[in-house]
């Protein structure tokens, strides 16, 4: 029985193979076509048209205002505009409330707590300083610009205008080998660089859906920008005179912004020439109808989907990076803690390339998320100063009020207007953060191009700082 | 909307409910596969009947992984899954692959075919790859609100007889049309309506004459089997998984 | 603290190292990687395969023949053939080499890894049309029979190479030669493309670039004994004599539809409708399905709907939706313009 089966599903096998023989290769062409015409007949048969078509096509009158070449852009500017701007003046009151209810309120409150019922001191370290403070700090600086960020775009989105976006980008992305749909995910980089490498979902064609997310690092995330803000102020604010240091510092990161986008161009255009020449790369864009959208419905959605889910993770991320943090802080090892081991170690490069061994060690240990670094950098400078007064002790992250205290805490650890520079560079082109990393490798779901796109940014932001710091020590000398 | 809410009222009428049970997938009745193009609103019917959030943007290709939720009418526990939204099955990339081999061999008791009734005839080619595949099929034509307002009038009875299932109008977005597509569901599910779905017909001559020579010869090694036509072309296609379910004989236990 | 200068200087060493690495390191690698056994490996292949085209065009195989066409030195290719006739792969018949049944089996060995590999980059990789042939040389040494097996079983056990070649089965079954020689193709009479040799690469690229691919149909208008003009959708396209010997046609059977065009998709302006003739077989893979899914195929009307602000992709409506595509996909489209009656839409 079994041998009679097997061997009429042969000749069956064998009448498809001469039949294809025969078919040629456009057996495919024969088949699309035939299912189209039969469409086609089921649609004439069915489908009527209801005369009064000719009153107002609104999307007509849309896309001309929003994809024609003389308003295109600027319409695209000033909506994109008009999100960022919202996001950046509205996220700054609920932020610094949040620092203050989570940060300056609760943990004081937690550590007399842990005080009272008795717990050790290392545990309530652990606990309160490390692991509840970076969790702290990372909800009070990712959530407000997020949880207003994604909703507005999620708006735009709904309503139909970001494939606009893609179509009216699309050429400047195709000379650099990517999509125009990257110029979304780069933009949901901005907000944040997981919800960015996600969003690349939207790009069908593989190639250029590798390159939007290898290359979203390069979108400035918003655990970032107060870095890029503080010491823009700080270090070259300063260099103009007092008018101008507030528009000089606002250069300075867009300036660092614009690199960014820059990077994004150039590693776009030399990954779609060399590795990534063999990935299949096909072009497909729909621009779906205009549609008014729910605001409710998407206000909730985008918070769940994308502010509660991106933050979750770079929680989960945060918390061990806080015990981390708390414990190489107050091991000793031999007579100094293991950060001060770490920070002599890595001093001698750190100074080479422009940096220093603190600024290293804290983009290691503050790898789950960028939000952390500044706080990282100031307890291990004073750590590494033994300075007391400052801060709030072995361990413990920290921020300080006053511009001016910044300074002198800088200037004592031996920060030039150099290391300020690199330091700008480092915090744009390095590593993304684990969150990020994890991220990408559950859309690749490939160690190639997950260790692709979070070991090149690093060798070169270190080669770009070392580079800058030679010829900045020939050119201004030390 | 005005059906439903003398539903409410009415006692006899009380297990004829819409209960959405969200993720609660526990021993379900019935499986239903959602299919169908991008941006048609896919999301949302999976989002209304199982009362899930699943984004849905404006924006083809939001679902990209399988999701899975479930809701129980009539007495009966469903388990929806939302397959990847595709504009095809024959071109093989990944998401065709795995919304194809659900319907094939997930042996969904229903497939929901969601389309867009602005666009039907675009639509139609996904919704006939389906009909060769299986027999127990409801199509959905959603976006009805959008298609009027571009003047265009749908004939679903004469669709629905044209493709052989149950057509639905619907407008998923504000919940019309949802009590009539559980209807179609339960009926197709339970056997009470019978499909004679559409079958491609083709003009293209050596299609005809390949076939003519294949298909009886799959009828005669499958006894029963209800798609053979679908084998046929995946066959000359030189579909892989298709060709090793035949020399297996996997493909006669799986069909009948 | 190093000497910024020093420092720099060793900087600029170690990044044009990595540059050279990069820009010239592939063929040394590949030099050292390939041992002398391996070498000799490929040169028979590459010979047996010359000699099974020349055997199947009824052309003579000789030492100069091989030696030209592996581009190697005569006194190798003495040497090579004698190696051959050893190994009983090749017998000689009054200076005319044949391959033996043991010969022609392993030549069709790989030839068919050779068209499986030129499918595989032309269907399944972003690589361009010269380099399919290239780099199917490369790795076709290198599959063994039951790789290319699953190689084949993956792309759909396909029949025929990008070319339209017929890929050889396994058990190195191939069909019956279809068509003739574009040389002995009669003066205007409609012929289809079956195929082009890609060898020599000379040759070949000069077809493609000339826009010759297979499915294409053509016509010849002019034969003299310097060039022959094809004609192919109102275009009137020279290529040399010899260049025509590596073309195969079938002529049309008087029943077949000509697919005659006036216009790509790119040529419609904004507001213009056209509909689809048909899709170029220079489209494949991936991008072809796609564009068909989308519901570009043959009898489909399509209106060009508006140009991006950036200039480039073109949105089309094409079924009820608005698709955008950028030039060269629409190059690929070609249309019949639609006069337009005064706007029914």
């Amino acid at each position: 029985m079994k041998n009679r089966a097997t061997d009429s599903s042969k000749n069956l096998n064998e009448l498809a193979k001469s039949l294809r023989w025969e078919a040629g290769e456009n057996l495919h062409d024969h088949l699309v076509n035939a299912i189209y015409e039969d469409a086609a007949r089921i649609a004439n048969n069915t489908v009527g048209k209801n005369g009064d078509t000719g009153k107002f096509n609104w999307d007509r009158i849309l896309d001309n205002l929003l994809t024609s070449r003389i308003t295109g852009f600027p319409m695209m500017i000033l909506l994109l505009g008009i999100v960022f701007w919202i996001t950046i003046s509205g996220a700054n009151v609920p932020s610094s409330m949040l620092a203050t209810l989570l940060i300056d309120t609760t943990h004081p409150i937690l550590k007399s707590f842990a005080d009272q019922v008795g717990l050790p001191w290392w545990l309530s370290g652990v606990l309160f300083d490390g692991i509840y403070l970076a969790a702290a700090w990372v909800i009070s600086v990712m959530l407000p610009p997020m949880a207003i960020f994604f909703p507005l775009f999620t708006l735009l989105e709904d309503f139909g205008y970001l494939p606009r976006i893609a179509f009216n980008l699309d050429n400047l992305f195709r000379r650099a080998g990517a999509h125009g749909k990257q110029a979304l995910t780069m933009s949901m980089g901005f907000g944040c660089n997981a919800a960015g490498v996600v969003a690349a979902r939207i790009i069908d064609s593989p190639r250029e859906r590798l390159i939007a997310i290898i290359t979203n690092n390069f979108a400035l995330c918003n655990g970032r920008w107060p870095t890029q803000i503080l010491i823009a102020t700080l270090f070259i604010g300063v260099l103009a005179s007092p008018q101008l240091g507030g528009l000089a510092a606002t250069g300075a990161v867009v300036g660092i912004v614009m690199l960014g986008i820059f990077f994004t161009f150039a590693s776009s255009w030399l990954l779609s020439r060399t590795v990534l020449r063999g990935e299949p790369s096909t072009f497909s864009l729909e621009l779906p109808p205009y549609r008014p959208p729910r605001f409710w419905k998407t206000l909730y959605t985008s918070l769940i989907d994308r502010t509660i889910f991106v933050l979750w993770r770079a929680i989960v991320f945060a918390v061990p990076a806080g015990a981390v943090i708390w414990l190489i802080a107050n091991i000793h090892i031999g007579s100094a803690t293991i950060a001060a081991h770490l920070i002599s170690f890595f001093n001698p490069f750190g100074i080479l390339i422009g940096l220093n061994g603190v600024i290293l060690l804290a983009y290691i240990i503050a790898i789950p998320a960028n939000e952390i670094v500044i706080p990282t950098i100031l307890m291990l400078t004073v750590l590494s100063l033994k300075l007391t007064g400052v801060g709030e002790g072995a361990g413990v992250m920290f921020e300080l009020t006053e511009n001016a205290d910044y300074l002198r805490l800088f200037s004592a650890a031996g920060w030039t207007t150099l290391t300020a520079v690199n330091l700008m560079i480092f915090s744009l082109v390095h590593n993304p953060c684990s969150t990020t990393i994890y991220t990408i490798y559950k859309e690749t779901n490939s160690v190639k191009w997950t260790t692709l796109a979070s070991v090149a940014p690093v060798i070169m932001g270190l080669a770009l700082c070392f580079f800058i710091a030679q010829i900045w020590r020939i050119v201004v000398g030390y | 909307m005005v059906q439903d809410n003398i539903c409410n009222d009415c006692a006899a009428h009380s297990d004829v409910q819409l209960k959405k049970l969200g993720l609660d997938m526990a021993r379900s009745d019935y499986i239903v596969a959602l299919a169908g193009n991008p941006n048609t609103g896919k999301s949302t019917v999976f989002n209304n009947l199982t009362g899930l959030r699943q984004h849905t943007g404006n924006w083809p290709g939001k679902t990209v992984s399988r999701a899975e939720g479930s809701f129980s009418y009539a007495d009966k526990k469903y388990k929806l899954v939302d397959l990847p939204g595709t504009y095809s099955l024959l071109s093989a990339s990944t998401d065709e692959e795995i919304a194809r081999n659900f319907i094939l061999f997930g042996k969904p008791d229903v497939t929901l075919i969601i389309a867009d009734a602005s666009r039907l005839e675009r639509n139609l080619n996904l919704t006939l790859q389906i009909l060769e595949i299986t027999d127990r099929a409801v199509l959905c034509l959603n976006l009805i609100d959008e298609a009027k307002r571009h003047g265009i009038v749908i004939d679903d009875r004469n669709l629905a007889k044209e493709l052989g299932i149950p057509v639905v109008p619907a407008t998923a977005r504000f919940g019309l049309g949802m009590q009539k597509l559980l209807q179609s569901l339960k009926e197709v599910a339970t056997g009470e309506f019978q499909c004679k779905p559409r079958k491609i017909k083709t003009t293209s001559p050596f299609l005809k004459r390949a076939l003519n020579k294949l298909i009886p010869v799959i009828e005669e090694k499958f006894p029963g089997i209800s798609n053979a036509r679908w084998i046929a072309l995946r066959m000359l296609e030189g579909d892989k998984e298709v060709m090793e379910a035949i020399e297996n004989g996997k493909l006669g236990t799986l069909e009948i | 603290m190093i000497n910024p200068f020093f420092a720099l200087l060793i900087g600029l060493t170690i990044l044009g190292l990595i540059v050279l690495i990069f820009l010239y390191g592939k063929p040394f690698l590949n030099r050292l990687a390939r041992s002398k056994a391996l070498s000799e490996r490929i040169w028979i292949e590459d010979a047996l395969k010359h000699l099974y085209d020349r055997n199947s065009y009824n052309a003579t195989a000789s030492i100069d023949s091989v030696s030209g066409s592996l581009n190697i030195s005569r006194n190798h290719a003495a040497q090579l053939l004698a190696k051959l006739e050893r190994l009983k792969l090749i017998q000689t018949q009054k200076q005319n080499f044949q391959l033996t049944a043991a010969g022609t089996a392993y030549a069709l060995r790989i030839i068919r890894i050779h068209r499986l590999w030129e499918l595989y980059f032309a269907n399944k990789t972003g690589f361009k049309e010269p380099e399919w042939h290239s780099r199917a040389e490369e790795v076709e040494h290198f599959t063994s029979t039951e790789e290319a097996d699953i190689l084949a079983s993956q792309m759909g056990n396909p029949t025929f190479d990008p070319h339209g070649a017929p890929i050889p089965t396994t058990e190195g079954e191939l069909p019956p030669k279809a068509g003739i020689s574009l040389a002995d193709l009669e003066m205007e009479t409609m012929a289809r493309i079956t195929n082009i040799e890609d060898e020599p690469d000379s040759v070949f690229t000069a077809l493609v670039q000339a826009g010759l691919h297979p499915g294409m149909q053509i016509q010849i208008i002019e034969r003299t004994p310097e060039t022959v003009v094809l004609s192919a959708n109102k275009q009137h396209i020279p290529i040399a004599p010899i260049a025509a010997a590596n073309i195969t046609v079938i002529p049309h059977s008087p029943d077949e539809e000509c697919q005659e065009f006036e216009n790509k998709l790119t040529d419609l302006n904004i507001g213009e409708r056209g509909v689809v003739v048909h899709l170029s077989q220079a489209c494949r893979g991936l991008q072809r399905k796609r564009l068909m899914d989308l519901g570009l195929i043959p009898g489909t009307e399509v209106e060009a709907a508006m140009r991006s602000a950036g200039g480039n992709p073109v949105a089309y409506n094409v079924r009820g939706a608005l698709i955008a595509l950028r030039s060269e996909q629409a190059d690929y489209i070609h249309v019949r313009k639609v006069e337009i009656n005064n706007g029914t839409r």
